[in-house]
């Protein structure tokens, strides 16, 4: 399961971050910023108009990042 | 202040601001404008006056790009 | 003791600024880092034993793997290889201490390039309050580099590292290419020298709840702008005017103790002229200035760009567009100047390229001129008045033509590559009013002193082009008709014929060129009429222009004055902030293009139905 298909509202815990393609620099600077594997993360609202962005948040840092960015976000499956 | 003096003034300040202008907006263009006129006036072999002005209008060296970092404020163009 | 220089590097929001601004006061030069257009802010200190400091405040970065001109700035000067910057002798890391979970990480990223450090934890005030508990010995410890506590937003909360300062350069680490998972080494450090508390960050989730809602926020955003309009519209009238009239005061004493001639015509209607429209609109700027600098400290700015993110990507441009747009309401070139601010250089050129489209307010006096001598007092509705209405179509117009335009400009210029935001939403922090009167105190005096320099410029050379040649002996007709600006006038004519502009309107355009207000004040000098200011010029034109002109015609040049670039400071500032001439004649281009274009067809159009 990817982020942007996270319920609004719940946590999760990151499995992987995926490259869009070589080198892709977005998905370095994701890791950077501490969504690595173990890390939970929470999906806290998205965008008035469209759904878009999403606001996550990871530890204590909040991010709004478009959908395409979160799609790079593998999440760990959770229990039902 | 005799109207040839007012004349002259404005010319000046009219100079100045034509020039200030191109400085501000083209500064690597008026940097070596003004270096060649400067190595143009002190060239060996003209009276001393005028290579006395193409000293005081040599521009200062250490303007280069990579200066501009050091907070030096010698070309005005990072203002 | 030696002086010393150093640089306070860290992630972005961890509270930099404000340390830089506790140590410097306002002894702070800000220039550009030559070649690109980010911001160089160094200062000066001394610390209590007597030695002095230079201080650089490096741009905000989350990894020495740069990912915009910003962050390659700070890599560079951190490891020494930016020409002509001296590495830095000491860095300090500047970490926010109730987020060490992404802040560390970088400090340990920093430590292996080798370098002397000392790690400041910054808002150690929020940290305690929050239930944070930083073992700062143990840290110090693990970390192997010295570790001081700061508040940057009290009084003395620099004084650790002050003292600090005081002491001999702590010994470098070893210099690493690379020491492992820096997550791991900042989870195993967070284990065992921070207690968090059980919940944290309740008020953010409280009031963004709130200010980010579906609906609320919307509506929360629409009221603060309302209010930021109201507030840099009406308040900061009777500043306006109180500072227009002393202008006038002085400018008619200045020129009453010159003799008659070319000298007095210079000083009158060169230099105060353009020193004095400038003046008059600082009390808007820094209004404006004011509200975002509040905005931007609380926390709140980047919401704001969460709000509107999708709707301006559909317009071709992007959340963080809002702020530099919202800034050229006052004035277009604070705004071109904060799309720094946006990383995406697609993204940045859209923007710089839309910016003199909002309605700035220099166009007012334009509007109010035209609108009251044509647009009746009458009202629509039984509600609304007309005159309001017309004036709220033009800013809209404005707006409208913007979005339409960045949309254009992007289906051309689309080009490869993803547009990415990642925009960090810092915690809401109560602005600091220190940081507050430093920051507008800097803003303002970047611009004016940006813009005094080449408007003052600019007036001085159009005064020139409307005086010279001078009318010969017993010549009637305004003075302006013989001059260099007058026969251009009078050569543009019958290209302005379609779009409904007489003569008089063509000569007034070109010293019009030096700011668009300046127009109000060329049209009465072509109607050799003698004003000191533009609310003169307004009423003694008005009753004239009303009987001279057709309502098409000034519908024409109502519509001209949305989009004609009639401001060559803004045109100045496009070519610096590009670093492209050929950017800053698109722009000139392209939007006196589109004034032609819409004037053209206001004129036919108004005239075809009557006007």
């Amino acid at each position: 399961m990817t982020l942007p298909e996270l319920a609004t509202g719940r946590h999760a815990v990151v499995a992987a971050v995926h490259e869009q393609g070589p080198g892709d620099a977005v998905a370095r600077r994701l890791r950077d910023l501490g969504f690595v594997a173990g890390e939970t993360v929470r999906l806290v609202t998205r965008g008035p108009l469209g759904g878009e962005p999403l606001l996550v948040q990871v530890g204590a840092t909040r991010f709004a990042m478009r959908r395409a960015e979160a799609a790079r976000i593998r999440l760990q499956p959770q229990d039902a | 202040m005799t109207p040839a003096l007012q004349l002259g003034v404005v010319a000046a300040l009219v100079g100045i601001s034509a020039l200030s202008l191109l400085q501000r907006l083209a500064p690597r263009a008026s940097w070596q404008v003004q270096a060649r006129i400067s190595y143009w006036l002190e060239r060996s072999g003209r009276p001393a006056w005028l290579q006395r002005i193409g000293g005081w209008l040599r521009p200062s060296l250490a303007v280069t790009t990579s200066a501009c970092g050091t907070g030096c404020s010698a070309c005005k163009a990072c203002k | 003791m030696s002086a010393l220089n150093i640089a306070l590097v860290g992630n972005p929001n961890c509270g930099k600024t404000a340390l830089f601004n506790r140590l410097t006061g306002s002894r702070q030069k800000v220039a550009n880092y030559a070649g690109v257009t980010v911001e160089r802010k160094e200062g000066l200190f001394r610390t209590p034993g007597g030695r002095s400091v230079r201080v650089l405040d490096l741009p905000g970065a989350y990894s020495l793997e740069a990912a915009s001109p910003d962050e390659a700035i700070t890599r560079d000067v951190c490891r020494g290889t930016l020409p002509g910057e001296a590495v830095p002798d000491l860095l300090v890391c500047v970490a926010d201490a109730t987020n060490l979970r992404l802040h560390l990480r970088f400090v340990l990223e920093l430590r292996r390039l080798g370098r002397p450090m000392v790690l400041a934890l910054n808002l150690m005030d929020v940290a305690r309050r929050r239930g944070i508990r930083i073992d700062v010995d143990r840290l110090q410890a693990r970390l192997g580099l010295p570790v001081v506590e700061t508040v940057a937003v009290k009084r003395d909360g620099a004084a650790a590292l002050l003292a600090r300062l005081d002491d001999a350069l702590p010994a470098a680490a070893e210099a690493v290419a690379d020491d492992g998972d820096l997550h791991a080494q900042v989870a195993a450090l967070m284990a065992e020298c921070v207690a968090l508390p059980a919940s944290s960050g309740g008020l953010d989730d409280r009031l963004d709840r709130w200010l980010l809602h579906p609906v609320w926020g919307l509506v929360i955003l629409a009221a603060v702008m309302f209010l930021m309009f109201q507030a840099v519209f009406s308040w900061a009238a009777p500043l306006q005017d109180a500072l227009a009239g002393w202008i006038s005061v002085l400018g008619e004493a200045v020129a009453g103790a010159l003799p008659d001639g070319p000298l007095r015509s210079l000083v009158a209607d060169g230099l105060f002229a353009g020193l004095g429209t400038v003046m008059e609109f600082l009390p808007q700027i820094l209004l404006l200035f004011v509200f975002i600098l509040t905005l931007e400290e609380s926390g709140y700015l980047p919401r704001a760009a969460f709000l509107l993110d999708r709707p301006m990507r559909a317009a071709g441009l992007t959340g963080r567009s809002f702020i530099p747009l919202l800034s050229s309401f006052a004035c277009a070139i604070p705004g071109i100047m904060a799309t720094r601010s946006i990383q995406d250089p697609r993204d940045r050129l859209a923007t710089i390229l839309v910016a003199p489209l909002m309605t700035c307010s220099a166009r007012l006096p334009v509007y109010t001129l035209l609108i009251s001598a044509f647009i009746p007092r009458e009202t629509v509705a039984g509600v609304f008045n007309l005159q309001g209405l017309v004036m709220f179509a033009l800013y809209f117009a404005g707006v409208a033509s913007a979005l339409a335009a960045a949309w254009v400009i992007q289906r051309l210029r689309r080009g490869e590559g993803e547009h990415v935001l990642l925009l960090e939403l810092p915690s809401y922090r109560l602005p600091n009013l220190l940081d507050l009167g430093i920051g507008l105190w800097e803003r303002a005096r970047v611009f004016l002193r940006r813009v005094t320099g080449i408007i003052l410029s600019l007036t001085v050379l159009l005064w020139f082009l409307s005086s010279y040649p001078a009318p010969p002996e017993g010549a009637v007709g305004p003075a302006i008709d013989y001059s260099l600006a007058g026969r251009i006038g009078r050569w543009m004519e019958p290209l302005f014929a379609p779009i409904g502009f007489n003569w008089q309107i063509c000569i007034a355009l070109i010293p019009g060129l030096a700011a668009r207000e300046v127009a109000v004040a060329a049209l009465a000098t072509v109607y050799a009429l003698s004003t000191a200011n533009d609310a003169e010029a307004i009423s003694a034109l008005s009753p004239l222009i009303a009987a001279d002109w057709s309502l098409a015609t000034a519908l024409s040049l109502l519509v001209w004055y949305v989009y004609a670039p009639q401001c060559l400071s803004t045109i100045a500032v496009i070519k610096r902030e590009t670093n492209s001439w050929k950017q800053a004649g698109i722009a000139t281009v392209y939007l006196f293009a589109l004034a032609y274009l819409a004037s053209l067809v206001t004129f036919q159009l108004a005239r075809a139905l009557g006007a």
